[in-house]
């Protein structure tokens, strides 16, 4: 009898826990894994992924194929899990559009389905896909629906990430993200009753939590599973900032080996890891009337590892226009001079990698004359000197060719109908002049450089020139390599 | 040992559905008969909880079933006699000249137990606040911590948005008459590309304070970074808002029209919601019942 209940108890028992049990992650698999990670802080950069990434469209349905694992049959599998992850959310789509409109649906119109790669770094790959149907409703206009879904995955193994993969073995991630979804809540004012944005109060993440991870940070999705939340009909997402998770963070060196290469590709190139520091506006000062308008943001430094270039750049940032006369002069202004204008910004083209690339931007408009000035400041916290242009390329290339290159074909296509053309002369005395006052700024993408040679009539808007850094071949790049 | 082993299978099925299913309740209404019922977003899981207890459904079906067309449409619904009872809080001045222009007289019944609380971060060392210290901190006139035994540390005393619930309860239940202090505001970037200022958000720093309600504030400030300020010496929790022994009290409301017959069942629901059995059901969706 007592070996009976005792048997009943421990079924019993066994019963309840198989019915409260987490589904072991990866991460806890692995307890005493042990992750060399570099501190949060002193990171400064993270490497692409070594592949191409080219997208498609066949029929309504667009999607990512990639090449350059070394792994084709990963890669295989990958491009046909990428090329089917829209087109599976179609059937439940559908069954929902079904559930919801009843008796009252037609027909599908169009179905279609977009995929996109949003995260390709250190060997993990993030990426999200969307379906829409548009259904033809009775006595109602088209009723268009969405359904979204993310997936991360390891590229040397092909396994699925999941929330506890991102983070270290022993981190509290759960409770972590908690704290900041009920700050979320309380600073969006989704506690009071009257913005209607949720049913009940937050319960926490559930266990097999929705969710993707970007370079701004981890994305919370919110699902049905999260019933608290209102949904819109797209899919509501609470970005948690990568600089909250800080330490807890693994996911950068996890998958991560720097002594195997998983790629075909025998150089990485950086993608730069965010700085701590940052342009915090304070005010924001707009306004207009008939004859005018203006909007200037007041703002300054944070976090600058150096103070005298902190003060260097709260300096910069600082606007000295002023304004009420300008108010008062265009209110004297002819109906010729009615669209009169003034703005003043400070622009953060890159803060990575320990590189800082700003321009604080003036323009000027009496509705006659337009004037626009840039004044910018690029910075090597690494090697604690300004950047020079020469800096950001490999020493054996002829940078100054392509930047005549480019200017040509952008100012002359531009002036072609006047007759203004560029000579070469003009383009040597507009780049050494460039050179020698190291007037550009840039961003992981490309540069923006100032010419303006003498003798030669440019608006102000035509001369600052945008160069892509990829007519160098991203190799040159000394910055990203 | 047959008799044993009974009671053994019997226990274990007992134990399996305790665990996962809801406890089933006659049922009192059929689908037909169960009155038209709507009301607020918060309101949702009592209504849900209400229905389940009185309805024959699964918990899918009652998930379809019952649809709330938040505050203000639910009280329209109800003036146009598109709903026959409302679950919702008590009506705003434009909700009540809405009714008065339809000539609708509004029975409004208290239903279940809220209450407007107060929050610090859990490393401020103050626990308690007085009616008048927190009229003084949002006048302006108490500014610093250590006016109320805490560090010397500035007071932020953050608010909520203009017209919102939250703004509204507390210039009528906590302020009165008394005007409040202009709020922090911030800049918070816009969809074109601009800046905005706003009423600054709760930032649970140590030097802050700013206020919720109970319902959705309950789950979130138990955890290790915010705390409830006790008012007078009261903790804000079921068993003081139930009582009112905690100053701050309100209640979400069940509003119907006054000319609603006695028999009709919208009243019938609404008697089985004042009865125990009906606020076990509303603690049991995570109010707080009236008693």
């Amino acid at each position: 009898m007592k070996k009976f209940i005792a048997i009943s108890l421990v079924f019993v028992l066994l019963l309840l826990n198989a019915g409260c049990e987490k589904e072991a992650s990866s991460t806890e698999n692995s307890a005493v894994e042990s992750i060399q990670t570099i501190p949060f802080d002193e990171r400064k950069f993270l490497y692409h992924n070594g592949l191409v990434i080219e997208y498609k469209t066949e029929d309504n349905h667009y999607y990512p194929v990639i090449v350059g694992l070394k792994d084709n049959q990963l890669q295989e599998r990958l491009n046909k899990e990428m090329k089917e992850a829209g087109q599976k959310l179609i059937p439940q789509l559908e069954m929902e559009l079904s559930k919801l409109l009843g008796s009252d649906l037609i027909g599908y119109k169009e179905k279609e389905t977009s995929t996109y790669i949003h995260y390709s770094y250190n060997n993990v790959l993030f990426f999200h896909s969307r379906a829409t149907i548009g259904a033809e409703v009775k006595n109602r206009g088209d009723y268009y629906s969405n359904k979204f879904i993310y997936y991360g995955y390891d590229l040397n193994t092909g396994n699925k990430i999941s929330l506890s993969d991102i983070f270290k073995p022993h981190s509290d991630y759960e409770t972590k993200i908690n704290n900041y979804i009920s700050q979320y809540i309380i600073e969006n004012n989704f506690d009071d009753y009257s913005t209607e944005k949720m049913i009940k109060p937050f319960e926490g993440i559930r266990e097999n939590q929705n969710f993707t991870f970007a370079m701004e940070g981890l994305a919370i999705n919110l699902d049905e599973q999260n019933e608290e939340f209102i949904k819109d009909g797209y899919m509501d997402q609470i970005l948690i900032p990568m600089t909250y998770l800080g330490d807890d963070l693994a996911i950068f060196d996890r998958f991560f080996d720097p002594n195997k290469n998983i790629f075909k590709k025998e150089k990485l190139l950086k993608k730069l890891f965010p700085n701590k520091m940052s342009f915090k506006p304070i005010e924001y000062l707009e306004g207009g009337e008939d004859k005018f308008y203006y909007h200037i943001t007041k703002g300054h430094f944070l976090n600058v590892p150096d103070s005298a270039i902190e003060s260097r750049l709260n300096e910069m940032a600082k606007c000295t226009f002023d304004i009420e006369a300008f108010k008062e002069k265009s209110r004297k202004w002819s109906e010729a001079n009615r669209n009169s204008y003034y703005s003043h910004s400070v622009d953060l083209h890159t803060n990575a990698g320990g590189y800082l690339s700003v321009s604080v931007n003036d323009e000027f408009s009496d509705g006659t004359t337009h004037q626009q000035w840039k004044e910018p400041f690029n910075y090597d916290f690494n090697l604690n000197k300004e950047v020079s242009i020469e800096d950001l390329f490999a020493k054996h290339v002829d940078f100054r060719k392509k930047f005549k290159d480019q200017i040509r074909d952008q100012i002359n296509s531009q002036n072609k109908d006047q007759g203004s053309l560029l000579t070469e002369e003009h383009l040597d005395i507009g780049i050494e002049e460039l050179i020698k006052t190291n007037k550009f700024y840039f961003s992981e993408e490309g540069i923006t450089i100032y010419f303006s040679p003498k003798d030669v009539k440019l608006e102000d808007y035509q001369k600052w020139v945008y160069i892509p850094f990829d007519v160098f071949g991203w190799e040159n790049i000394a910055f990203l390599n | 040992m047959k008799k044993y082993m009974i009671l053994g299978i019997l226990l274990i099925t007992t134990l399996i559905f305790t665990s996962c299913t809801v406890s089933p309740i006659g049922a009192r209404f059929t689908k037909n008969n169960y009155p038209r019922v709507d009301g607020s977003t918060a309101t949702i899981p009592l209504s849900q909880g209400i229905a389940a207890a009185n309805l024959s459904l699964s918990s899918d079906e009652i998930s379809d079933f019952v649809k709330h067309n938040t505050t203000h449409n639910a009280y329209v619904n109800l003036l146009e006699g598109k709903a026959d009872i409302i679950f919702v809080t008590e009506p705003s001045s434009e909700e009540k000249a809405l009714a008065w222009k339809a000539g609708v007289e509004l029975e409004v019944v208290p239903i279940v137990k809220e209450a407007f609380v107060f929050l610090v971060n859990k490393a401020n060392p103050v626990d308690t606040i007085s009616t008048e210290q927190l009229q003084a901190i949002y006048q302006g006139k108490i500014r610093n911590w250590k006016e109320l035994g805490g560090p010397d540390k500035e007071i932020i005393p953050y608010q909520r948005p203009e017209n919102s619930g939250s703004q509204t309860i507390m210039l009528n239940m906590v302020m009165r008459d008394i005007k409040i202090m202009d709020a922090p505001k911030e800049l918070k970037p816009t969809e074109m590309a601009g800046l905005i200022e706003v009423i600054a958000s709760y930032d649970n720093s140590d030097k802050a304070i700013g206020y919720s309600v109970y319902y959705f504030a309950k789950s979130m400030y138990n955890k290790e970074t915010i705390k409830f300020v006790k008012v007078n010496g009261v903790e804000p929790n079921n068993e003081t808002i139930k009582s009112e022994q905690y100053p701050y009290t309100n209640a979400y409301y069940a509003v119907l029209k006054k000319t609603e017959p006695a028999d009709s069942n919208a009243r019938k629901l609404l008697d089985w919601i004042l009865s125990d059995e009906g606020q076990k059901v509303a603690e049991q969706s995570g109010y707080v019942p009236l008693r």
